[in-house]
């Protein structure tokens, strides 16, 4: 059976993982604690509330890795396995996040702990809800919304973004009919990165979250929605997507990226159902780096896809940090002649990639040291950088100046790759790294 | 309820006063319990007193 989030709580408190913190907390502190802390955080009690608060989770590399029970450096191929051997999700009658149900009138979002993030949100946000909504086309579809609380049985939910939870809403308001949909919070990260994950067409996200766990994802039926949940979650939040169009204020809100995203115009989520395990805890995930780092197992997984089909014969690749782990892409390689141009190539082919560096297997690609140099001494920046401008944007990045463009035009951005590998004729011998004497011999022990 | 619609006027008050976040609404009551917090904020939504300003500021706006 697929691990379950409560599962995967007990498995990193039982390794140390998890700062059991069991002294009373202010709801205004969550955001703060969660980033000061040095692992992630299991409030036991907040004030007012009776459901417990988790955050901190996938705040960097290797809290996501432990979280999931990978390795580090296994997270790109690991996900693009996954996405390789899909199992179909099944429908279960036990379902612990139907252990308490409340509908009509009952429906109160007040019960929950919803943490205000950041300083200029628009309000306090679920940010770590995982959306499934029937598509004609391609079965259960899944995605990653934040909702942004509004009263006791609404949030808003930002739908600007080109997704298809958009194109179904898009589709019932042009019938002007409100979209059922179902919100599970508190789930396995291999779920909320599938969800995330933007999936081929015709292949439903769950399917992958099945392949990525070795066994089905468990959908529980909806209890007011024709739509299912995750059985397992910790809460469930079901309802329409009122066909009002966008609106209502939603935002701003800290994105990803790690500045603000403005004030936006959104429809709203009517929420019909509010059912939770009976020792439900909410998931609070905090930006930017929670959300960053989920996207990282993805977009390393897209990066070995594409560099395999370009016969490249790639070592390792890394997100790093700094891009939002996602817009800048170190892969190390076993470079044949022009192999290094071949693979920029390859990498800035993807629409989210914006700045590539690819290195020589010699280059541990997790130290930037080691990047550091290769970039400076195997690099001419005449013949080593490639620029291609006028490629694929988002408007989360200011340097496309998104405020000047037109009601519906895109934003385009340049893109820049790297060869910092050894340049042909270039003998390997003028990179050979000096090494100490007797290194093999001298032990430090022998001298204390 | 009656601590919540007391809440509630306290941050229509401010509201008044000048644009605001949410936090630094929420700074402004440091005595209020969070959960009325959203209680109260949920209630000024549900008679749609809240609207914004060019930079998505909270302000108040007068009942219908």
């Amino acid at each position: 059976m697929a691990e379950s989030f409560h599962a995967m709580l007990a498995r990193l408190d039982a390794d140390g993982r998890l700062w059991r913190l069991s002294k009373e907390v202010d709801a205004r502190h969550l955001s703060a604690l969660v980033v000061k802390a040095e692992r992630p955080v299991l409030f036991e009690q907040v004030r007012g509330f009776d459901i417990p608060v988790v955050g901190g989770l996938f705040w960097s590399r290797d809290r996501l890795a432990a979280s999931l029970g990978w390795p580090e450096g296994e997270l790109g191929t690991r996900f693009a396995t996954g996405v390789r051997n899909t199992i179909e999700p099944v429908l279960v009658d036990d379902a612990p996040a139907r252990e308490i149900v409340r509908t009509g009138a009952d429906v109160d979002l007040t019960e929950l702990p919803l943490p205000l993030l950041a300083e200029r949100d628009g309000g306090p946000y679920i940010s770590a809800g995982v959306v499934l909504a029937r598509s004609a086309e391609r079965g259960l579809n899944a995605g990653v919304y934040r909702l942004m609380f509004r009263t006791r049985d609404e949030t808003g939910i930002d739908l600007v973004t080109v997704s298809d939870l958009r194109r179904l809403y898009e589709s019932a308001l042009a019938r002007q009919q409100p979209l059922p949909i179902s919100v599970s919070v508190g789930v396995h990260p291999i779920e909320i990165l599938s969800a995330a994950f933007k999936a081929p067409p015709g292949v439903s996200e769950m399917t992958i979250a099945g392949g990525l766990h070795g066994a089905p994802v468990r959908l529980s039926r909806g209890v007011t929605v024709d739509v299912p949940a995750l059985a397992d979650a910790e809460i469930v939040l079901e309802g329409e997507l009122l066909p009002i169009g966008w609106t209502e204020d939603e935002g701003p809100f800290g994105e990803f990226a790690g500045m603000y995203g403005d004030l936006k115009a959104n429809p709203v989520f009517k929420i019909t159902a509010i059912t939770r395990r009976r020792d439900a805890v909410f998931q609070l995930l905090q930006m930017p780096w929670e959300n960053a780092w989920l996207g990282a197992a993805a977009t390393e997984a897209q990066v070995w896809n594409v560099l395999k089909t370009a016969g490249v014969d790639v070592v390792r690749v890394a997100v790093t940090e700094g891009s939002a782990c996602r817009w800048s892409v170190i892969a190390s390689i076993r470079k044949r002649a022009g192999g290094g141009k071949n693979a920029l190539m390859a990498i800035l082919s993807l629409p989210d990639t914006k700045h590539a560096l690819v290195v020589d297997d010699d280059v541990d690609i997790a130290d930037p040291t080691q990047v550091e140099w290769a970039r400076t001494f195997r690099v001419q920046a005449d013949r080593d950088v490639i620029v291609i401008s006028g490629a694929q944007a988002k408007h989360v990045d200011p340097s496309v100046r998104p405020w000047e463009l037109t009601k519906g035009q895109l934003p385009l951005t340049a893109k820049m790759g790297i060869d910092a590998t050894i340049p042909e004729g270039i003998p390997p011998m003028y990179y050979d790294r000096i090494r100490q004497v007797w290194l093999d011999d001298v032990k430090l022990e022998d001298y204390r | 309820m009656s601590e919540v619609r007391a809440l509630a006027a306290r941050m229509a008050q401010l509201l008044r006063e000048r644009p605001r976040t949410f936090y630094e609404l929420l700074r402004a009551l440091p005595d209020a319990e969070y959960r009325v917090v959203l209680q109260a904020w949920g209630s000024l939504r549900e008679a749609r007193r809240l609207g914004r300003d060019d930079h998505g500021l909270y302000l108040l706006k007068p009942s219908s």
